[in-house]
């Protein structure tokens, strides 16, 4: 092709070139990072220090471990969701997934049924059976790098069975959503069932013993509390780098116009499916972290409404920014723990019947929170659909002077 | 040109393509010459875009056979078809909204189709200084980094076509380049499309019978799916059968 360059075009060519040098950068995503910073310096400083000081008691440090744990889900959904425009209805069942895995290893390390020695005794929760015998695929669980590789495999290879089959056949929008919803809930009615020998409606609970240490130590707490935040850290990083790259740009692609990616020579079923497994394996992660921390898990953790949650934290955090969501269900997640905690505020100087309507509107709170929920998200959706990162990201702007 | 030709580059061979009964497309024989402007027109419904829809992948014929250069590609998968070097312009244009335009650019650049080399592989210095290059032939370079969403109709047309140009394909399937733009968009459009022509293939499909005239080339008519004339512009547009096409049945029974 011969390029023929007019003048006015040649020195736009080099005010490119000049720009190009210059490494430019939206400023205003430098606040973004400024606020990971802040956040990581809270978690990974400010809470153990506030801890030591008796300011903050160890519940509450496993509380936010626990969130982190939760902030991975939202992490590879927002990769799915709020990059690659795919609203995905099953990252609890990749959570759960991944908690049984290390549970099952947790208990084959805790207390075993006193008659027989090897079989755990989770598994009599379910079953008086006398002449029980370890079901074969209890045994492999034992060992450490098996059910480690577990956690990160078994939600891999479900998500990559859903994806490829689901994107090959174009299933796209609401259909994947429903698709991905139905599959959860029969992963949740198998799940309940006693004949598949994982404990059924009980789960794996009173699982206590991590790698030699008891998980109501302190110590232990604190130390998962600690990995959790790191685990959390890190994979917002990762996620970040992930969407700067041109796999990254690929994926906004496809949420913009995928029959343009096809005709550009890409296949999206490869990006979408590749995508869907990493946040799975997330997912996964954090159902792993999640587990010993509460020394439970069971079916309901990967109940319908727990996916939905994952997407109301993506979504009040802000979506297709990483940070958002991260901020979004460490913000959820503790407002709901404020209100459900069944503790009542008085305010002061408030005339007596303020604080009496108060505080029998926090005694509703447990059986009301789902309403609340549902409230904050359409709120959410029809005034801040740019969720509190967009908010904070136009308060930077303002106070330079810039527009968004 | 007679059918009795089978030297082109891209034939389609007895294609029909039959939707729930209807027959969009059926074409005895259609065929491109390498680096030829070949410009399709024809009455609405005629079946242009399904042609390309046939070319492209988008649509698997009914029966017949697609030949591109040395391959067979009938029911070849579209991404299969578009790593061979078939690109397409949109009737709408549809350009990727949320990245920068040097983005849009980026994504299109040819080969790197597997994902880890799109996780680690930057674009060369030379292959920025193409898309830099093209983007200030299509006065888009001070837009540069700006989002896609916020160019015009007629910018997004020619970011559309610069993929096009950067993505290094050999067959261009072009739908309306010039439908909404101004006189003075319509013609750099005309000129880029002429600057392809010989390097790559292109078929364009247009209702603007000047932009048609300013392309110059073969053209063939469609109507009802079938090849109704081909040939110059002027020879096409004095065919009796292509005037009656464009009058409509009721004009025929009246007269």
């Amino acid at each position: 092709m011969t390029d023929r360059v007019y003048p006015n075009d040649l020195r736009e060519f080099a005010l490119a070139k000049a720009i190009r040098a210059g490494g430019w950068q939206a400023p205003v995503l430098w606040f973004d990072q400024a606020g990971l910073a802040l956040l990581a310096f809270v978690l990974l400083f400010v809470m153990p220090m506030l801890h030591l000081a008796g300011l903050a008691d160890m519940s509450l440090i496993s509380q936010i471990g626990r969130y982190c744990a939760l902030a991975l889900v939202a992490i590879g959904l927002d990769l799915v969701w709020g990059y690659t425009g795919i609203l995905s209805l099953c990252q609890a069942m990749f959570f759960t997934v991944g908690g049984y895995a290390l549970g099952m290893f947790m208990c084959m390390h805790g207390p075993m049924d006193p008659k027989s020695g090897t079989i755990p005794m989770q598994l009599f929760v379910v079953t008086s059976d006398p002449n029980l015998v370890l079901p074969w695929f209890w045994q492999p669980f034992a060992w450490p790098w098996f059910a480690v590789a577990m956690v990160l495999l078994l939600p891999a290879i479900a998500a990559w069975l859903i994806g490829f089959f689901a994107f090959r056949s174009r299933i796209k929008g609401v259909y994947f959503s429903i698709i991905t919803q139905a599959i959860t809930i029969a992963a949740w009615l198998m799940f309940c069932r006693n004949d598949l020998m994982l404990c059924g409606t009980n789960g794996l609970s009173g699982i206590q013993i991590l790698f030699g240490g008891d998980m109501r130590d302190p110590g232990m707490k604190m130390g998962l509390y600690l990995v959790s935040v790191l685990t959390m850290l890190g994979a917002t990083l990762f996620a970040l780098a992930l969407v700067q790259t041109r796999f990254g740009r690929i994926l906004v692609a496809i949420r913009d116009s995928e029959s343009r990616v096809r005709f550009t020579g890409l296949s999206p079923v490869r990006y979408k499916t590749a995508i869907f497994v990493i946040a799975a394996i997330l997912a996964g992660i954090g159902g792993a972290l999640y587990a010993p921390q509460t020394q439970n898990i069971n079916p309901s953790n990967m109940a319908a409404s727990a996916s939905i949650l994952v997407v109301v934290w993506v979504a009040v955090g802000g979506r297709g920014t990483i940070i958002g969501p991260v901020v979004g269900t460490l913000a959820v997640c503790l407002f709901e723990s404020f209100l459900t905690s069944g503790r009542t505020i008085t305010l002061p100087f408030a005339p007596e019947w303020l604080n009496a309507v108060l505080k029998q509107f926090m005694s509703k709170m447990p059986q009301f929170w789902m309403l609340i929920i549902g409230m904050i998200f359409i709120l959410v959706v029809l005034f801040l659909p740019d969720g509190l990162i967009g908010r904070w990201r136009a308060l930077v702007a303002y106070v330079r002077g810039t527009s968004p | 040109m007679t059918s009795e030709q089978r030297a082109d580059w891209l034939q389609l061979e007895a294609v029909t393509a039959v939707f729930d009964g209807f027959k969009a497309l059926d074409i005895a024989h259609f065929g491109v010459d390498r680096g030829e402007l070949r410009t399709v027109i024809g009455p609405n419904g005629a079946g242009k875009t399904t042609m390309c829809d046939v070319i492209s992948g988008k649509t698997r014929p009914t029966t017949g056979r697609v030949h591109i250069g040395d391959h067979e590609v009938t029911g070849w998968a579209d991404s299969a078809i578009a790593a061979l070097g078939v690109g397409r312009k949109f009737q709408t244009p549809s350009v990727f909204d949320s990245l920068t335009v040097y983005q849009n650019m980026e994504l299109a650049l040819p080969g790197r189709r597997g994902i880890f080399s799109n996780l680690f592989r930057r674009e060369s210095t030379a292959e920025r200084d193409r898309i830099d290059h093209l983007l200030s032939r299509v006065h888009l370079i001070s837009q540069r980094d700006g989002l896609a969403r916020d160019l015009s109709h007629g910018q997004r047309q020619w970011l559309e076509i610069s993929m096009l140009m950067v993505s290094g394909a050999n067959l261009l399937l072009v739908d309306e380049p010039a439908a909404g733009l101004t006189d003075h968009e319509t013609a750099l459009t005309a000129e880029l499309l002429l600057e392809l022509k010989g390097q790559h293939t292109l078929i364009v499909i247009e209702h603007d019978m000047e932009f048609v005239r300013r392309l110059g080339g073969t053209v063939t008519c469609l109507c009802e799916g079938k090849v109704l004339a081909e040939g110059s512009l002027d020879a096409v547009s004095a065919n009796e059968q292509v005037r009656t096409a464009y009058l409509g049945r009721g004009g025929e029974r009246r007269s």
